[in-house]
């Protein structure tokens, strides 16, 4: 427990006493926060320097809640970079809860969204069975966002269902005074769904600095492929925590990409994918653009539970600036998890002197038939190629972008629906020039 | 060296069990077991210390019950770590009679003895050539030979005792410069308590013509081994370094706790082997040492090479991370590891290479063998400060797994400061396959000995780093019951 | 020297051999030829021992001696050499090393001492000559690295180095150019005499051009179904194998 935010601890504990008492809570979401809640006050958040924070201080960004500020105007140099992602089902929320009025009016079929409080009120029999069942006992921001979550958006998507057209969460954030949101969601791809799901991070122009904890619990069906895309473009001033728990049934599919072309000063990304039926397939691809004096941090964590399951992950970065990137990437191989393959890379970019790498691949095995392999590099981009590009007379500047996305290619390459691939290399490529232009004005 | 040889050794081990579980009865000087402020000067007042050894000692003892009362032992490993009773140890263990150090004819017949059954003659006929030798028993160095020829060299090798009397302002000068009293919590204890260890030091421009050698033998029952070795390379000079070590076959835990440190000046080069065969304790874990070492090198003036190279087959726990500070510029490190475990033995090994200087290299090639019910974890940091311009690493850690119960884990952690560094770290795991079994059987190899080729083959690339004088050493590297693991 | 009688072998649970005869005698070289499927390979594994394999009936005999509760080395021992069609790659162990290593254990099995290591050397130095295997090869790991033609290569230098009674090459010809083929082949061809035996396994006649079969025997749903000279493989090269198809299931299919 950190004594440094134990006030923050005390006085969060007290909102989540006031939503224990609020009505509308079913009997077991109840007993779920109270449980969550009791957690938090004993773990609150994590002292700096604990092995799962040893590169990421995290105590500024939760003491800056604190600091009662009516309006933070972004700094100039912060950056922003929102394109539609056309032809999808939008389901907006705003702070964590629903907001049906931005969202699609009509859901294809098979799709089913709600609030939790619906879903109670519904009684519904696949949310009874999987609320909190994935969620974490000591993680520190998972505990508190189930100790403190307002509202929750339930997705249910039918088995059988196949759809092209992507399902985009967009996560609104907007308040008046600096302070947490917690948005927490249920998703729950049924039997042979074969899905892209697409969730992006946005704050509303005029919003105090925020905190954002979400969680999310995704369950695979068995047979099913889901595709599952985080794109992280907030601009300014606000700190993200995103805890994603997976868990994969038999001969299912997961494949999860997360990009961070953000302009927010501290993310922090902590993935656990769970496989816990026979042949299942999971890929974790991530890349990261930071600049200035940003802090990006990805944990992942993959665990083998069972034989025959097969994971590939990659994560790569481009650090401008005095920024700083931790990438830890835990392997897991359960005793009894057989023929498992699992594959793991990180490489990163590094642009400027100030910047600073953490990395940490981790392998934990505990069976003997399998093939594990994880791979880092940390190094700058290839001056022989810089110096090819300028002698074929291209400027250094668009030299630097050329090797940028030839770096960065073969993750975005990896997405194999058309727009939503049309749509982050935009995103990208804007990006860069963002970072680009900034970079000529320092 | 000819990996026919160790081929047969490694067979010959698969048989039988470990071969130095035997204790050798000697009168001994004991002191009463339990640790305080009078254990610590007691020790010091037998070794006849100045007083500001005596002071340094008390500082690091403090330390030491003050992390062990504000942080307790620590936590982060992925094993339990058995409670330990400091109070049930004793400190300070040395054969009666006292050690003559100019003559090795005058040790204790018993003394030779048990060094020549375990392989280190130390009587000047049977001598090993090429090999100057420091043997090390409980406590206390009790003979150090070929002296004399080093000693018109310039280079000084003696134990540490020794050397605090004769050469205590080099001792004064590097002692804990590498290796912080305050380090850890061993290392402190080992500030407190160490009794005896080695010290080298070889002066400018000389190429130290023998393989210096120390070998540890833990006797006495109750006793912990908390040795120190010290070893400066002068300027341009260059020493290959080799330490071994057994332990009687005894039902409870010893801890041994012991300090390196390595001192390399500009353009001087230390190469330090070590073949470490503890007594691992029964098939049920039941007894073992733990192996608890702080072993560090400085490449401390430009162009400075310091090279760790370790066989670890012994022990119930090991835990090491012999690491390099590369703060001269152009200076390079090196670390090779093969690190075997089985039955309940746990290794957590490693290096921490922390590039400083412009232009440094390192290199980490590390091999885990797990069989049984072992665990082995390789555990490192590389790190690349702001200023360690164009620094260079590469990492190879490979895990090699025989039989579904043991365990194998890497947990590297890299730090890259600057843009021109570049590390590059590759990890794989494999298992030894049925295919390459049966090939070999096919070759009229019969199946223990397929996997003792194939894990020698697995490990060549260490065991060539070995010093060529050491074959004897070297052989006993793969001292591991494979007995039962292989299906 | 060989006697296969009746000889019906599983893998993975499922029958592949279903009743095999043949006999092999010293001097003589035998081709077994057949579509994919057919059981060639699983002939040679189930000679050599491997422990994938089960037989359920029949007899293996070698030199009187039933060999088939015999573990894999004891077989090596006894003279009995199979050149694999995958050989295995072993990395860090040297080719001389091993070749040393395997030589000492079939010694030992005959009861005889250990060669003395300047023989070793001569006779290695020899058998590399009459295979124009590189000394470059020789010093790497075994097989590690080494090119599809190489690993061939390889097995014919050990298949020298060991002097088996009985060689079994098993698709060595699968991935071969034409030279390392003719390689390959003038190094058995060298090696034949009277007092050995080979069998050649093999889809496609192609081998039995540079090394001349005394026997060929065409192998379907694990049973011999023809046997003949040399003669016959041209006849296969010429048919190809869909004509076994036509065959009566009486003569193919017991069951």
């Amino acid at each position: 427990m950190n004594t440094d935010t134990a006030h923050i601890v005390d006085q969060l504990v007290g909102q989540a006493m006031e939503l224990i008492e609020e009505n509308g809570n079913s009997g077991f979401i109840r007993q779920a926060r109270k449980a969550a809640t009791q957690q938090f006050r004993h773990i609150g958040f994590p002292e700096a320097g604990s092995e799962d924070w040893k590169y990421t201080n995290v105590q500024p960004w939760l003491k800056r809640t604190a600091v009662k500020e009516v309006l933070v105007t972004p700094p100039v140099t912060r950056r922003t970079c929102s394109e539609q992602l056309d032809t999808a089902v939008r389901i907006v929320t705003k702070n964590g809860k629903l907001d049906k009025g931005s969202s699609s009016a009509v859901l294809p079929a098979g799709l089913h969204v709600s609030t939790f409080t619906d879903a109670v009120l519904s009684d519904n029999e696949q949310f009874k069975a999987h609320f909190g069942t994935l969620t974490s006992q000591v993680e520190h921001f998972s505990v508190a966002n189930a100790s403190l979550f307002e509202e929750g958006l339930f997705v249910y998507v039918e088995p059988y269902m196949e759809s092209d057209i992507p399902i985009h969460i967009i996560h609104k954030v907007t308040q008046s005074v600096p302070g947490f949101v917690h948005p927490r969601q249920l998703i729950i791809a049924g039997g042979k769904t074969n899905v892209n799901i697409v969730e992006t991070f946005e704050r509303e122009d005029g919003t105090a600095y925020t905190f954002i904890n979400s969680m999310s619990e995704l369950i695979v069906g068995k047979q099913a492929i889901v595709k599952h895309y985080l794109i992280n473009t907030c601009n300014a001033d606000v700190a993200s925590v995103y805890n994603l728990e997976v868990q994969t049934a038999e001969d299912s599919q997961y494949h999860n990409f997360n990009f961070m072309f953000s302009g927010n000063p501290f993310i922090r990304n902590n993935i656990h994918v769970v496989m816990d039926g026979g042949n299942t397939h999971t890929k974790l691809s991530g890349l990261y653009i930071s600049g200035e004096d940003q802090l990006v941090d990805n944990h992942t964590c993959v665990e083998h539970k069972v034989a025959d399951c097969r994971s590939d992950e990659k994560y790569k970065g481009i650090l401008h600036g005095s920024s700083a990137a931790v990438f830890n990437g835990k392997i897991i191989v359960h005793p009894g998890a057989q023929r498992t393959t699992a594959y793991q890379q990180n490489n990163n970019l590094i642009m400027d002197d100030m910047a600073t790498v953490y990395t940490k691949p981790e392998l934990q095995i505990f069976a003997d038939d399998v093939q594990c392999t994880h791979g880092v590099t940390v190094g700058e981009f290839d001056q022989h190629a810089l110096f090819y590009l300028q002698s074929r007379g291209i400027p250094e500047e668009n030299c630097l972008e050329i090797l940028m996305q030839a770096f960065a290619f073969d993750i975005i390459d990896h997405i194999s629906h058309k727009s939503i691939k049309k749509h982050v290399a935009q995103l990208f490529i804007t990006f860069l020039k963002l970072l680009g232009k900034h970079n000529k004005t320092k | 060296m000819d990996t026919a040889d160790t081929n047969n050794t490694l067979h010959s081990v698969i048989e039988g069990n470990y071969q130095y579980g035997f204790v050798t009865d000697i009168e001994m000087d004991i002191l009463p077991r339990g640790l305080s402020v009078e254990t610590v000067m007691a020790i010091s007042e037998k070794k006849n210390e100045p007083e500001w050894l005596l002071k340094w000692r008390l500082t690091a003892y403090r330390h030491f019950l003050k992390l062990l009362e504000t942080q307790g032992m620590p936590e982060w490993q992925n094993f339990n770590l058995p409670a330990i009773d400091f109070q049930a140890i004793s400190y300070y263990a040395a054969p009666k009679s006292k050690p003559v150090l100019n003559s090795v004819d005058e040790v204790d017949p018993e003394l030779i003895a048990t060094f020549e059954k375990l392989g280190i003659p130390l009587t000047e006929q049977k001598m090993l050539s090429g090999v100057a030798v420091d043997a090390v028993f409980d406590s206390v160095s009790v003979a150090t030979t070929f002296r004399k020829e080093l000693s018109k060299l310039g280079i000084i090798f003696c134990s540490f005792s020794e050397a605090i009397k004769e050469h205590g302002d080099l001792v004064k000068k590097y002692l804990g410069t590498v290796v912080p009293a305050t380090d850890n919590i061993f290392a402190a204890l080992n500030a407190a308590v160490s009794s005896d260890g080695s010290f080298a030091y070889i002066p400018k421009g000389v190429r130290c013509p023998m393989e210096l050698s120390t070998y540890f033998r833990i006797n006495a029952g109750n006793s912990g081994q908390f040795e120190r070795t010290l070893v400066i390379a002068d300027e341009g000079s260059y020493v290959s370094y080799l330490e071994g070590c057994t332990a009687p076959q005894r039902d409870e835990n010893q801890l041994h706790a012991a300090v390196v440190e390595l001192i390399a000046l500009s353009d001087a080069e230390i190469k330090y082997s070590t073949v470490q065969n503890w007594y691992p304790g029964d098939k049920d874990g039941k007894g073992g040492i733990y192996n608890f070492v702080t072993k560090r090198g400085i490449c401390k003036g430009n162009g400075a090479r310091i090279s760790w190279t370790q066989v670890e087959t012994g022990s119930a726990i090991t835990w090491k991370y012999p690491g390099v500070i590369l703060k001269g510029d152009n200076s390079s490190a090196e670390f090779y590891s093969i690190a075997i475990t089985k039955n309940k033995q746990i290794a957590d090994t490693g290096t921490k290479m922390i590039h400083l200087g412009k232009n440094t290299k390192s290199r980490i090639i590390s091999k885990g063998i797990s069989a049984g019910e072992g665990q082995n974890s390789y555990r490192g940091l590389v790190h690349a400060g702001r200023n360690a311009i164009n620094a260079r690493n590469f990492t190879q850690c490979d895990s090699l797994l025989i039989g579904s119960t043991c365990g194998a884990h890497t947990f590297p952690y890299i730090e890259a400061k600057n843009k021109s560094v570049q590390i590059e770290h590759e990890a794989t795991t494999t298992r030894i396959g049925e295919d390459q079994i049966f090939y070999l059987n096919q070759r009229g190899i019969n199946t223990e000995k397929a996997v003792a080729l194939i894990v020698n083959g697995y490990a060549k690339e260490v065991l060539n780093n070995l010093p060529m004088e050491f074959a004897v050493e070297a052989q006993k590297l793969l001292a591991i019951s494979l007995e039962g693991s292989v299906g | 020297m060989l006697q296969i009688r009746e000889l019906h072998a599983t893998v993975n649970d499922k029958e592949i051999l279903k009743g095999l005869n043949l006999t092999v005698k010293p001097g003589e070289v035998h081709a077994i030829m057949g579509p994919n499927g057919s059981g060639k390979s699983t002939t040679a594994s189930v000679l050599s021992g491997n422990p994938g394999y089960t037989v359920t009936k029949g007899s293996i005999r070698f030199y009187d001696q039933n060999i088939i509760t015999l573990k894999p080395e004891e077989r090596a021992g006894e003279g009995i050499f199979m050149a694999f069609q995958y050989p295995v790659e072993i990395p860090g162990v040297s080719n001389i090393n091993f070749l040393r290593t395997a030589i000492g254990e079939i010694r030992a099995y005959k009861g005889l001492p250990p060669m003395e290591t300047r023989d070793f050397v001569k006779m290695f130095r020899e058998k590399q000559h009459l295979l124009q295997f590189s000394n470059e090869l020789a010093g790497r790991s075994l097989n590690e690295g080494f090119s599809g033609g190489e690993k061939k290569r390889n097995e014919i230098l050990q298949l020298a180095m060991l002097e088996p009674r009985l060689a079994i090459l098993d698709e060595t010809d699968s991935g071969l150019d034409i030279d390392a083929l003719r390689i390959v082949s003038n190094g058995v061809n060298k090696l034949r005499s009277s007092a050995n035996a080979f069998v050649l396994i093999t889809h496609y006649q192609r081998l039995l051009e540079h090394i001349e079969p005394d026997f060929v025997h065409v192998l379907y749903k694990g049973r011999i179904v023809r046997s003949g000279t040399k003669e016959l493989a041209g006849e296969l090269e010429a048919k190809g194998y869909d004509w076994l198809k036509d065959l009566p299931d009486a003569l193919t299919d017991q069951n």
